[in-house]
């Protein structure tokens, strides 16, 4: 049996999975078995049991989680919306026959610098977005005092999700632009060329052409920006940690106060699981509705 | 002969008076030596709280080394990840951190959860506490926050902390000023006494076009916005809950204390309260924009400052104010405590840290950085050198706390929410009021408290 191991490929991929078991595989199940206990750090003297799908139901019947869903949605969607709008015009801006002759815009400079926002850390993002819209010193908010005096945004209860969604969209939009872009690259140039002697119009073409052709890579695109901006957590965690009250607060972040600042772990874990599963639905309908082969 | 002998007797007297002084009088903190075992080589790891707590840290550390022989590591950590960054070591049994200084929000779960050592063996022990230790030197009731109802202690108080009345005293008494308001409020100007004086001074001067305020508070989502609650609560003597545990926060007195905040924070503050911090609090009041705050203690530290306060010798501190005349103030105190570690694999050392950095002499050391002292024989010893210790002493002695159960933090958790809400007028004060309410007597049934 020894021999058959060792002369079988396998043993070089075993500690490959060794080292996935330990960083993968056990805090899975860790998490899943603490989901259904009752464990609470800061009662330690407490008795840790199973509750069986008490976290659950717990989850499932609290208004917060349900406030929670309501705003990642609002803002997964609001954002996307902007994202895939800007992103695909950009992305058609940049296969533009006037880009590709235009020497400047063609450079491979423009388009780094119009990346850069997908390129910065959550943290950073959070932080420069935090400074700049300060009302006492921030240098976006003394711009756009004057169309809208000088404003709040984190802390108002109007402005609050509106700034969140911005955000997002513009650290999400450079992404969906490179992606659609490749994605406009792979069109052939036939049936636009068929579309000319028929005498169809840019619209024309782009509905019944572009959009088409490129709507496995916009599905794509779709699944990922979703299943990104409903993970969303860094940004809002250091502008708004979920406020004002609970305003902002998206399902990672209730999940984060639940398990880190309220200190329930078990029922964090839980709520954890509940918001893969959302996501997985989610990922579910996008495939089964949006990416039907023809 | 005799007087050979007297001569003799008397050298030997001398000797004898020096030689034990010599032993006795070094070896101790208080006289500069070090008494107990020998910890020379050994490595104290310190958790505290990156800023004041940790710069005071470090400031008794190389006289702690010198004396002792031992190396003490400093962990400063962020407040955003402090309590993670505890809770998640102790609960793991990891001996990471020898000594915590932290904050009296969880003492009842702490002492309870057998993380923390009992220091008794250690006080108690002639071989390795300071002969100079006086634990009756500490002021009892924060001493007392830490001590359970066998008797156990379980920390040394390191940092007397308790909101004071802060107020410039140049435009309070100020002739010209006391003239206007006395015309237009009707009584004499001077330090509030009540809430509704309070107010109306901070009303009094409001003057954005001069850049001066009435009053300023951090209304960032978090703690403070809870003891700015229990402030205006004590003061009407009425707490968070009654004696059976009964949630209060849907009394009159309750919504009065959250209209009188939110009041104050729409009318009397700079603008854009809500995105205020807590040191920026501190900078403008040092900077002369603010005419009266209540804070704690480390805003001396910046009022102080020589190179950026406006507003030295300006400054006077009083209690803080009650509703009425002759009612209970709202006096209510925090702390940071000095803890041994149950997991450290060098509890003697760390407890000789936490005796030093807690002595008389090792509390002076700390002091500059902001962190205020705990015994009764410093307060009194520096009260001419810092008029804020008479005020600070009064308050520490008198002070109420938060509630002090072990699942307080969550139910804590659930008021900062409500509370942000209600201050940042996405609900009203009946709602936010009515919500927490809700939400405690819920969790009080499932914990147990009440049927």
């Amino acid at each position: 049996m020894l021999e058959k191991i060792k002369k079988s490929k396998m043993i070089y991929i075993i500690p490959a999975f060794l080292l996935l078991g330990l960083v993968l595989v056990f805090p899975i199940i860790y998490s899943i078995n603490i989901s259904f206990k009752n464990y609470v750090m800061t009662l330690p003297f407490r008795e840790v049991v199973y509750v069986g799908l008490d976290n659950y139901i717990d989850v499932l019947t609290d208004p917060r989680f349900y406030n929670s869903l309501k705003v990642t949605l609002i803002i997964t969607f609001g954002s996307l919306t902007l994202q895939l709008i800007f992103g695909l015009s950009l992305a058609i801006a940049l296969n533009n026959k006037l880009m590709e002759e235009n020497k400047l815009l063609k450079s491979q400079t423009i388009r780094g610098v119009l990346f850069i926002p997908s390129m910065l850390m959550g943290v950073i993002i959070g932080l420069m977005w935090q400074l700049g819209l300060n009302p006492t010193y921030g240098i976006f908010n003394e711009w756009l005092s004057y169309l809208f005096g000088t404003q709040s945004y984190f802390s108002s209860s109007t402005l609050a999700i509106p700034t969140i969604v911005f955000i997002e969209f513009w650290r999400g939009t450079p992404m969906v632009m490179l992606i659609l872009a490749a994605g406009l690259k792979g069109i052939p140039m036939t049936p636009y060329e068929a579309a000319d002697v028929d005498g169809a119009t840019s619209w024309q073409k782009f509905v019944y052409i572009t959009l088409p052709l490129l709507k496995p890579v916009l599905v794509i695109t779709i699944i990922l920006r979703t299943m990104d901006v409903l993970r969303i957590f860094d940004f809002i965690f250091i502008t708004t940690s979920g406020g004002p009250g609970n305003l902002t607060e998206v399902l990672s972040i209730y999940a984060y106060n639940t398990s880190f600042v309220s200190m329930r772990i078990s029922q964090g874990a839980a709520i954890s699981w509940v918001i893969t599963l959302i996501i997985l639905i989610f990922s579910f309908i996008y495939f089964k509705y949006l990416y039907k082969r023809e | 002969m005799e007087f050979k002998r007297g001569a003799l007797i008397f050298i030997f007297l001398i000797f004898s008076a020096v030689f034990f002084t010599g032993i006795v009088g070094a070896e101790s903190w208080a006289d500069g030596g070090y008494y107990g075992p020998d910890i020379s080589g050994k490595t104290v790891t310190v958790l505290t709280l990156d800023g004041e707590l940790s710069d005071g840290v470090k400031a008794q550390i190389p006289e702690f080394e010198a004396r002792t022989g031992a190396v003490v590591e400093l962990v400063p950590t962020p407040a955003a990840t402090f309590n993670q960054e505890l809770f998640t070591n102790l609960a793991a049994g990891s001996a990471a951190y020898d000594v915590i200084i932290f904050h009296a929000d969880f003492s009842t779960t702490l002492m309870r959860s057998g993380w923390l050592e009992p220091l008794n063996k250690y006080i108690n022990d002639p071989d390795i506490a300071d002969p100079n230790l006086n634990i009756d030197d500490f002021l009892e009731p924060p001493f007392n926050i830490y001590k359970d109802d066998e008797g156990d202690i379980y920390a040394l108080p390191y940092k007397g902390d308790a909101y004071i009345y802060f107020y410039r005293k140049d435009l309070i008494n100020d002739p010209d000023e006391k003239e206007k308001f006395k015309e237009e409020y009707g009584y004499e100007l001077q330090p509030a006494e009540t809430w509704q004086q309070y107010m109306d001074i901070a009303e009094f001067f409001q003057r954005p076009e001069e850049n001066l305020y009435g009053s300023v508070y951090t209304a960032e989502k978090g703690s403070f916005l809870v003891f700015y609650l229990a402030m205006r609560m004590y003061a009407q003597d009425t707490k968070f809950f009654d004696e059976n545990m009964q949630p209060q926060l849907t009394t009159p007195e309750a919504v009065k204390a959250a209209e009188a905040l939110k009041w104050e924070m729409e009318n009397s503050t700079p603008p854009n309260i809500t995105d205020v911090t807590f040191d920026q609090m501190n900078s403008m009041f040092a900077e002369g924009e603010i005419a009266q705050i209540i804070q704690w203690p480390g805003v001396a530290k910046v009022i102080n400052n020589e190179e950026t306060s406006n507003v030295i010798d300006k400054v006077g501190t009083a209690n803080l104010p009650s509703w009425t005349e002759d009612g209970p103030s709202g006096d209510i105190m925090g702390g940071w405590f000095a803890h041994v570690s149950n997991h450290s694999q060098n509890k003697v050392a760390a407890y000789k840290f936490i005796e030093w950095a807690t002595s008389g002499t090792g509390e002076k050391i700390k002091i500059p950085a902001g962190n205020d002292p705990v015994r009764k024989s410093t307060l009194n010893e520096l009260r001419n050198e810092r008029p804020m210790y008479d005020a600070l002493k009064n308050v520490l002695l008198n002070a109420n706390t938060l509630p002090k159960f072990p699942e307080w933090n969550e139910f804590q958790q659930v008021l900062i929410n409500q509370l942000h809400s209600y201050i940042t007028g996405s609900k009203t004060v009946n709602e936010a009021l009515e919500s927490t309410q809700n939400q405690w007597e819920t969790k009080l049934e499932d914990y147990g408290y009440i049927e």
